[in-house]
């Protein structure tokens, strides 16, 4: 809850970040969309709102943007207030650019029409405009079908004329709203890198609204993940991935094992497992039982048990894994061969729940084999 | 101004925009006979006696056709998504401008179609037109009417003639500025990678 992280979340303190909002809130009839909501974005800093679709992420961006006042808090650039309740500053006066879903190219004008729009609009001289214009086309690697009219494209040159139109009037802020969603898989990926690359060459603020944590983790300086209208938490692509907070963080970034600590003494046992309470993180004195997240490629999995390896920890730390480590007997459920790697879920000795677990391709189990899995307590990551 | 009322309805720019697109709607629910002398009846008398002028068959006709020119405003406005014009706002354009520079380019030829549909059912209309004619505002079809009470059914023909004529040379000459549509193609196999 954004509440409880302070310091954390804000960029250093010195001049007024780029773009602030705070305590944002919007509501559709009896349903909160966004609940409020606070960020802060430095100057030329990446910053995705990821989250399960009706998370309230794109009325966020469509707050940001002017085309929805917010019911409470304020949307600042630069410390200048251009939403709140009472007063919102129209989009067309914010200085900002927008990448819509719809690429919303305009089918009655050509490329470079469409790309020079926004300088026309800005009254910028014609021999300028035209060689902006140029240049843009040219970064955006569209110079050959300047001359073409949208219908004639495919969707991924239309998405660059989309990014070119937006980045050539140099805005303030510059939003998209999922604009990748529309594109078949292998576009996808080489827009995520073309946006990152653009993004690295004109070091614009943006605010990039997704629900594909892939997309959010290439382009991405900080990600917010979003759910019920409030951030869960606002980290980088990896202290995400490996320092999740929430449930829903671990969950909906990668895939996890959820499983439950219970603190007996100077131990916590596990299902199946039992490791020192020293060697974990979190673990508080006098806390009954407490969530933790292990990732599926943190666990190892092994034919034998390792030497000196039993269900109890090794306080010395032996062979693979940290301090603490421990290794413990299963049986694998069931298996899938996914190519670059396996996927088993393995239950336990003595646990109800599978455990799913990532092995390299040469590590060929039988569904029903008895396998020992390694478990390093500084990979389990307790969760609120 | 089927067109304005259908696009005030779907941006929602107004508080009881439904209640306007009900009301666009209506006049069609209404037989002719009965809103004809309606119109008779509201407007021979003070405030506004229009009776004798053509204004009257004005508006007589624009109430009629209302129905037909709100529907089909309306389903172009839907073919145009609303993200085109917020496209254009965010990039400093005003509503205005995105109107003219985007909306009226896509929208003109379905809006042609619907002015030469709305004409062409207006040349041939009867139903109201024969309460609220006079010997100055004789319309086509009252007059094709008149002939044929008469029994003068050669001058009916030609008369039937001309009014076909004009009215085909309308239409081509209406597709003819329309120019291309842009929602279309205009050659499939031009298309990029």
């Amino acid at each position: 809850m954004p509440s409880g992280r302070p310091a954390a979340a804000s960029p250093p303190s010195g001049p007024p970040p780029k773009l602030a909002l705070k305590g944002i809130a919007k509501r559709f009839g009896s349903v909160a969309a966004v609940d409020g909501l606070s960020l802060e974005l430095a100057a030329g800093e990446f910053v995705s709102l990821l989250g399960p679709s009706g998370c309230g992420k794109t009325t966020t961006l469509r707050m940001i943007a002017g085309f929805m006042p917010p019911d409470a808090g304020t949307v600042e650039v630069d410390g200048a207030v251009l939403s709140s309740p009472g007063a919102c500053v129209p989009p067309e006066r914010r200085g900002m650019s927008m990448i819509f879903q719809s690429y919303a190219v305009w089918p009655n004008m050509t490329v470079a029409e469409n790309v020079a729009f926004g300088l026309k609009l800005r009254r910028t001289p014609a021999d300028e405009r035209a060689r902006r214009v140029k240049e843009m086309l040219e970064t955006v690697r569209l110079s050959a079908l300047a001359g073409r009219y949208p219908a004639e494209l495919s969707g991924g040159q239309q998405q660059r004329v989309a990014l070119a139109r937006a980045m050539i009037v140099q805005p303030a802020v510059l939003l998209l709203d999922e604009p990748l969603s529309n594109l078949d898989a292998n576009l996808r990926e080489e827009m995520r890198f073309e946006i990152r690359r653009l993004h690295e060459a004109f070091r614009t603020t943006t605010v990039y609204v997704t629900h594909d944590q892939a997309e959010a983790m290439v382009t991405s300086d900080r990600i917010a993940v979003m759910n019920g209208g409030r951030i869960e938490q606002l980290d980088s692509p990896e202290d995400l991935y490996s320092r999740p907070r929430t449930r829903f963080v671990a969950g909906f970034i990668g895939r996890t094992n959820f499983i439950t600590g219970s603190a007996a003494g100077e131990q916590v046992a596990f299902p199946g497992f039992t490791v020192p309470r020293a060697c974990l993180n979190g673990a508080a004195a006098g806390q009954a039982s407490q969530l933790y997240s292990v990732r599926p490629q943190n666990l190892r999995l092994s034919a034998h048990p390792p030497p000196g390896g039993a269900a109890a920890a090794r306080p010395g730390g032996a062979a693979a894994g940290g301090p603490g480590a421990c290794a413990a007997p299963g049986r694998i459920v069931q298996r899938a061969y996914l190519g670059e790697h396996w996927d088993y879920l393995v239950r336990l000795d003595g646990a109800e729940e599978p455990l799913r677990v990532t092995a390299l391709p040469q590590q060929r189990f039988d569904t029903g084999a008895a396998v020992w899995v390694e478990i390093d307590p500084a990979h389990l990551v307790p969760i609120a | 101004m089927a067109l304005s009322a259908a696009y005030v309805v779907q941006r929602r720019l107004i508080p009881l925009a439904r209640g306007l697109a009900f009301l666009c709607l209506a006049p069609i629910v209404i037989p002719g006979v009965v809103r004809a002398i309606g119109f008779f009846a509201a407007y021979t008398a003070p405030p506004l006696p229009l009776y004798g002028s053509p204004f009257i068959l004005i508006f007589a006709f624009a109430a009629r056709f209302l129905p037909i020119a709100y529907t089909n405003g309306n389903a172009a406005l839907l073919s145009v998504h609303p993200e085109l014009e917020e496209a254009v706002r965010i990039l400093g354009g005003g509503r205005l401008t995105a109107l003219r520079a985007v909306l009226a380019p896509l929208l003109k030829r379905s809006l042609l179609g619907g002015g030469v549909l709305v004409f062409i059912l207006a040349t041939h209309e009867l139903s109201a037109a024969i309460f609220l004619y006079t010997a100055n505002t004789r319309v086509m079809s009252v007059l094709l009417f008149d002939l044929s009470e008469e029994g003068n059914f050669e001058r009916l023909a030609s008369l039937g003639l001309i009014l076909l004529a004009l009215t085909l040379a309308l239409v081509a000459l209406g597709y003819k500025l329309a120019g291309r549509d842009f929602l279309v193609r205009r050659d499939a196999s031009t298309r990029g990678g």
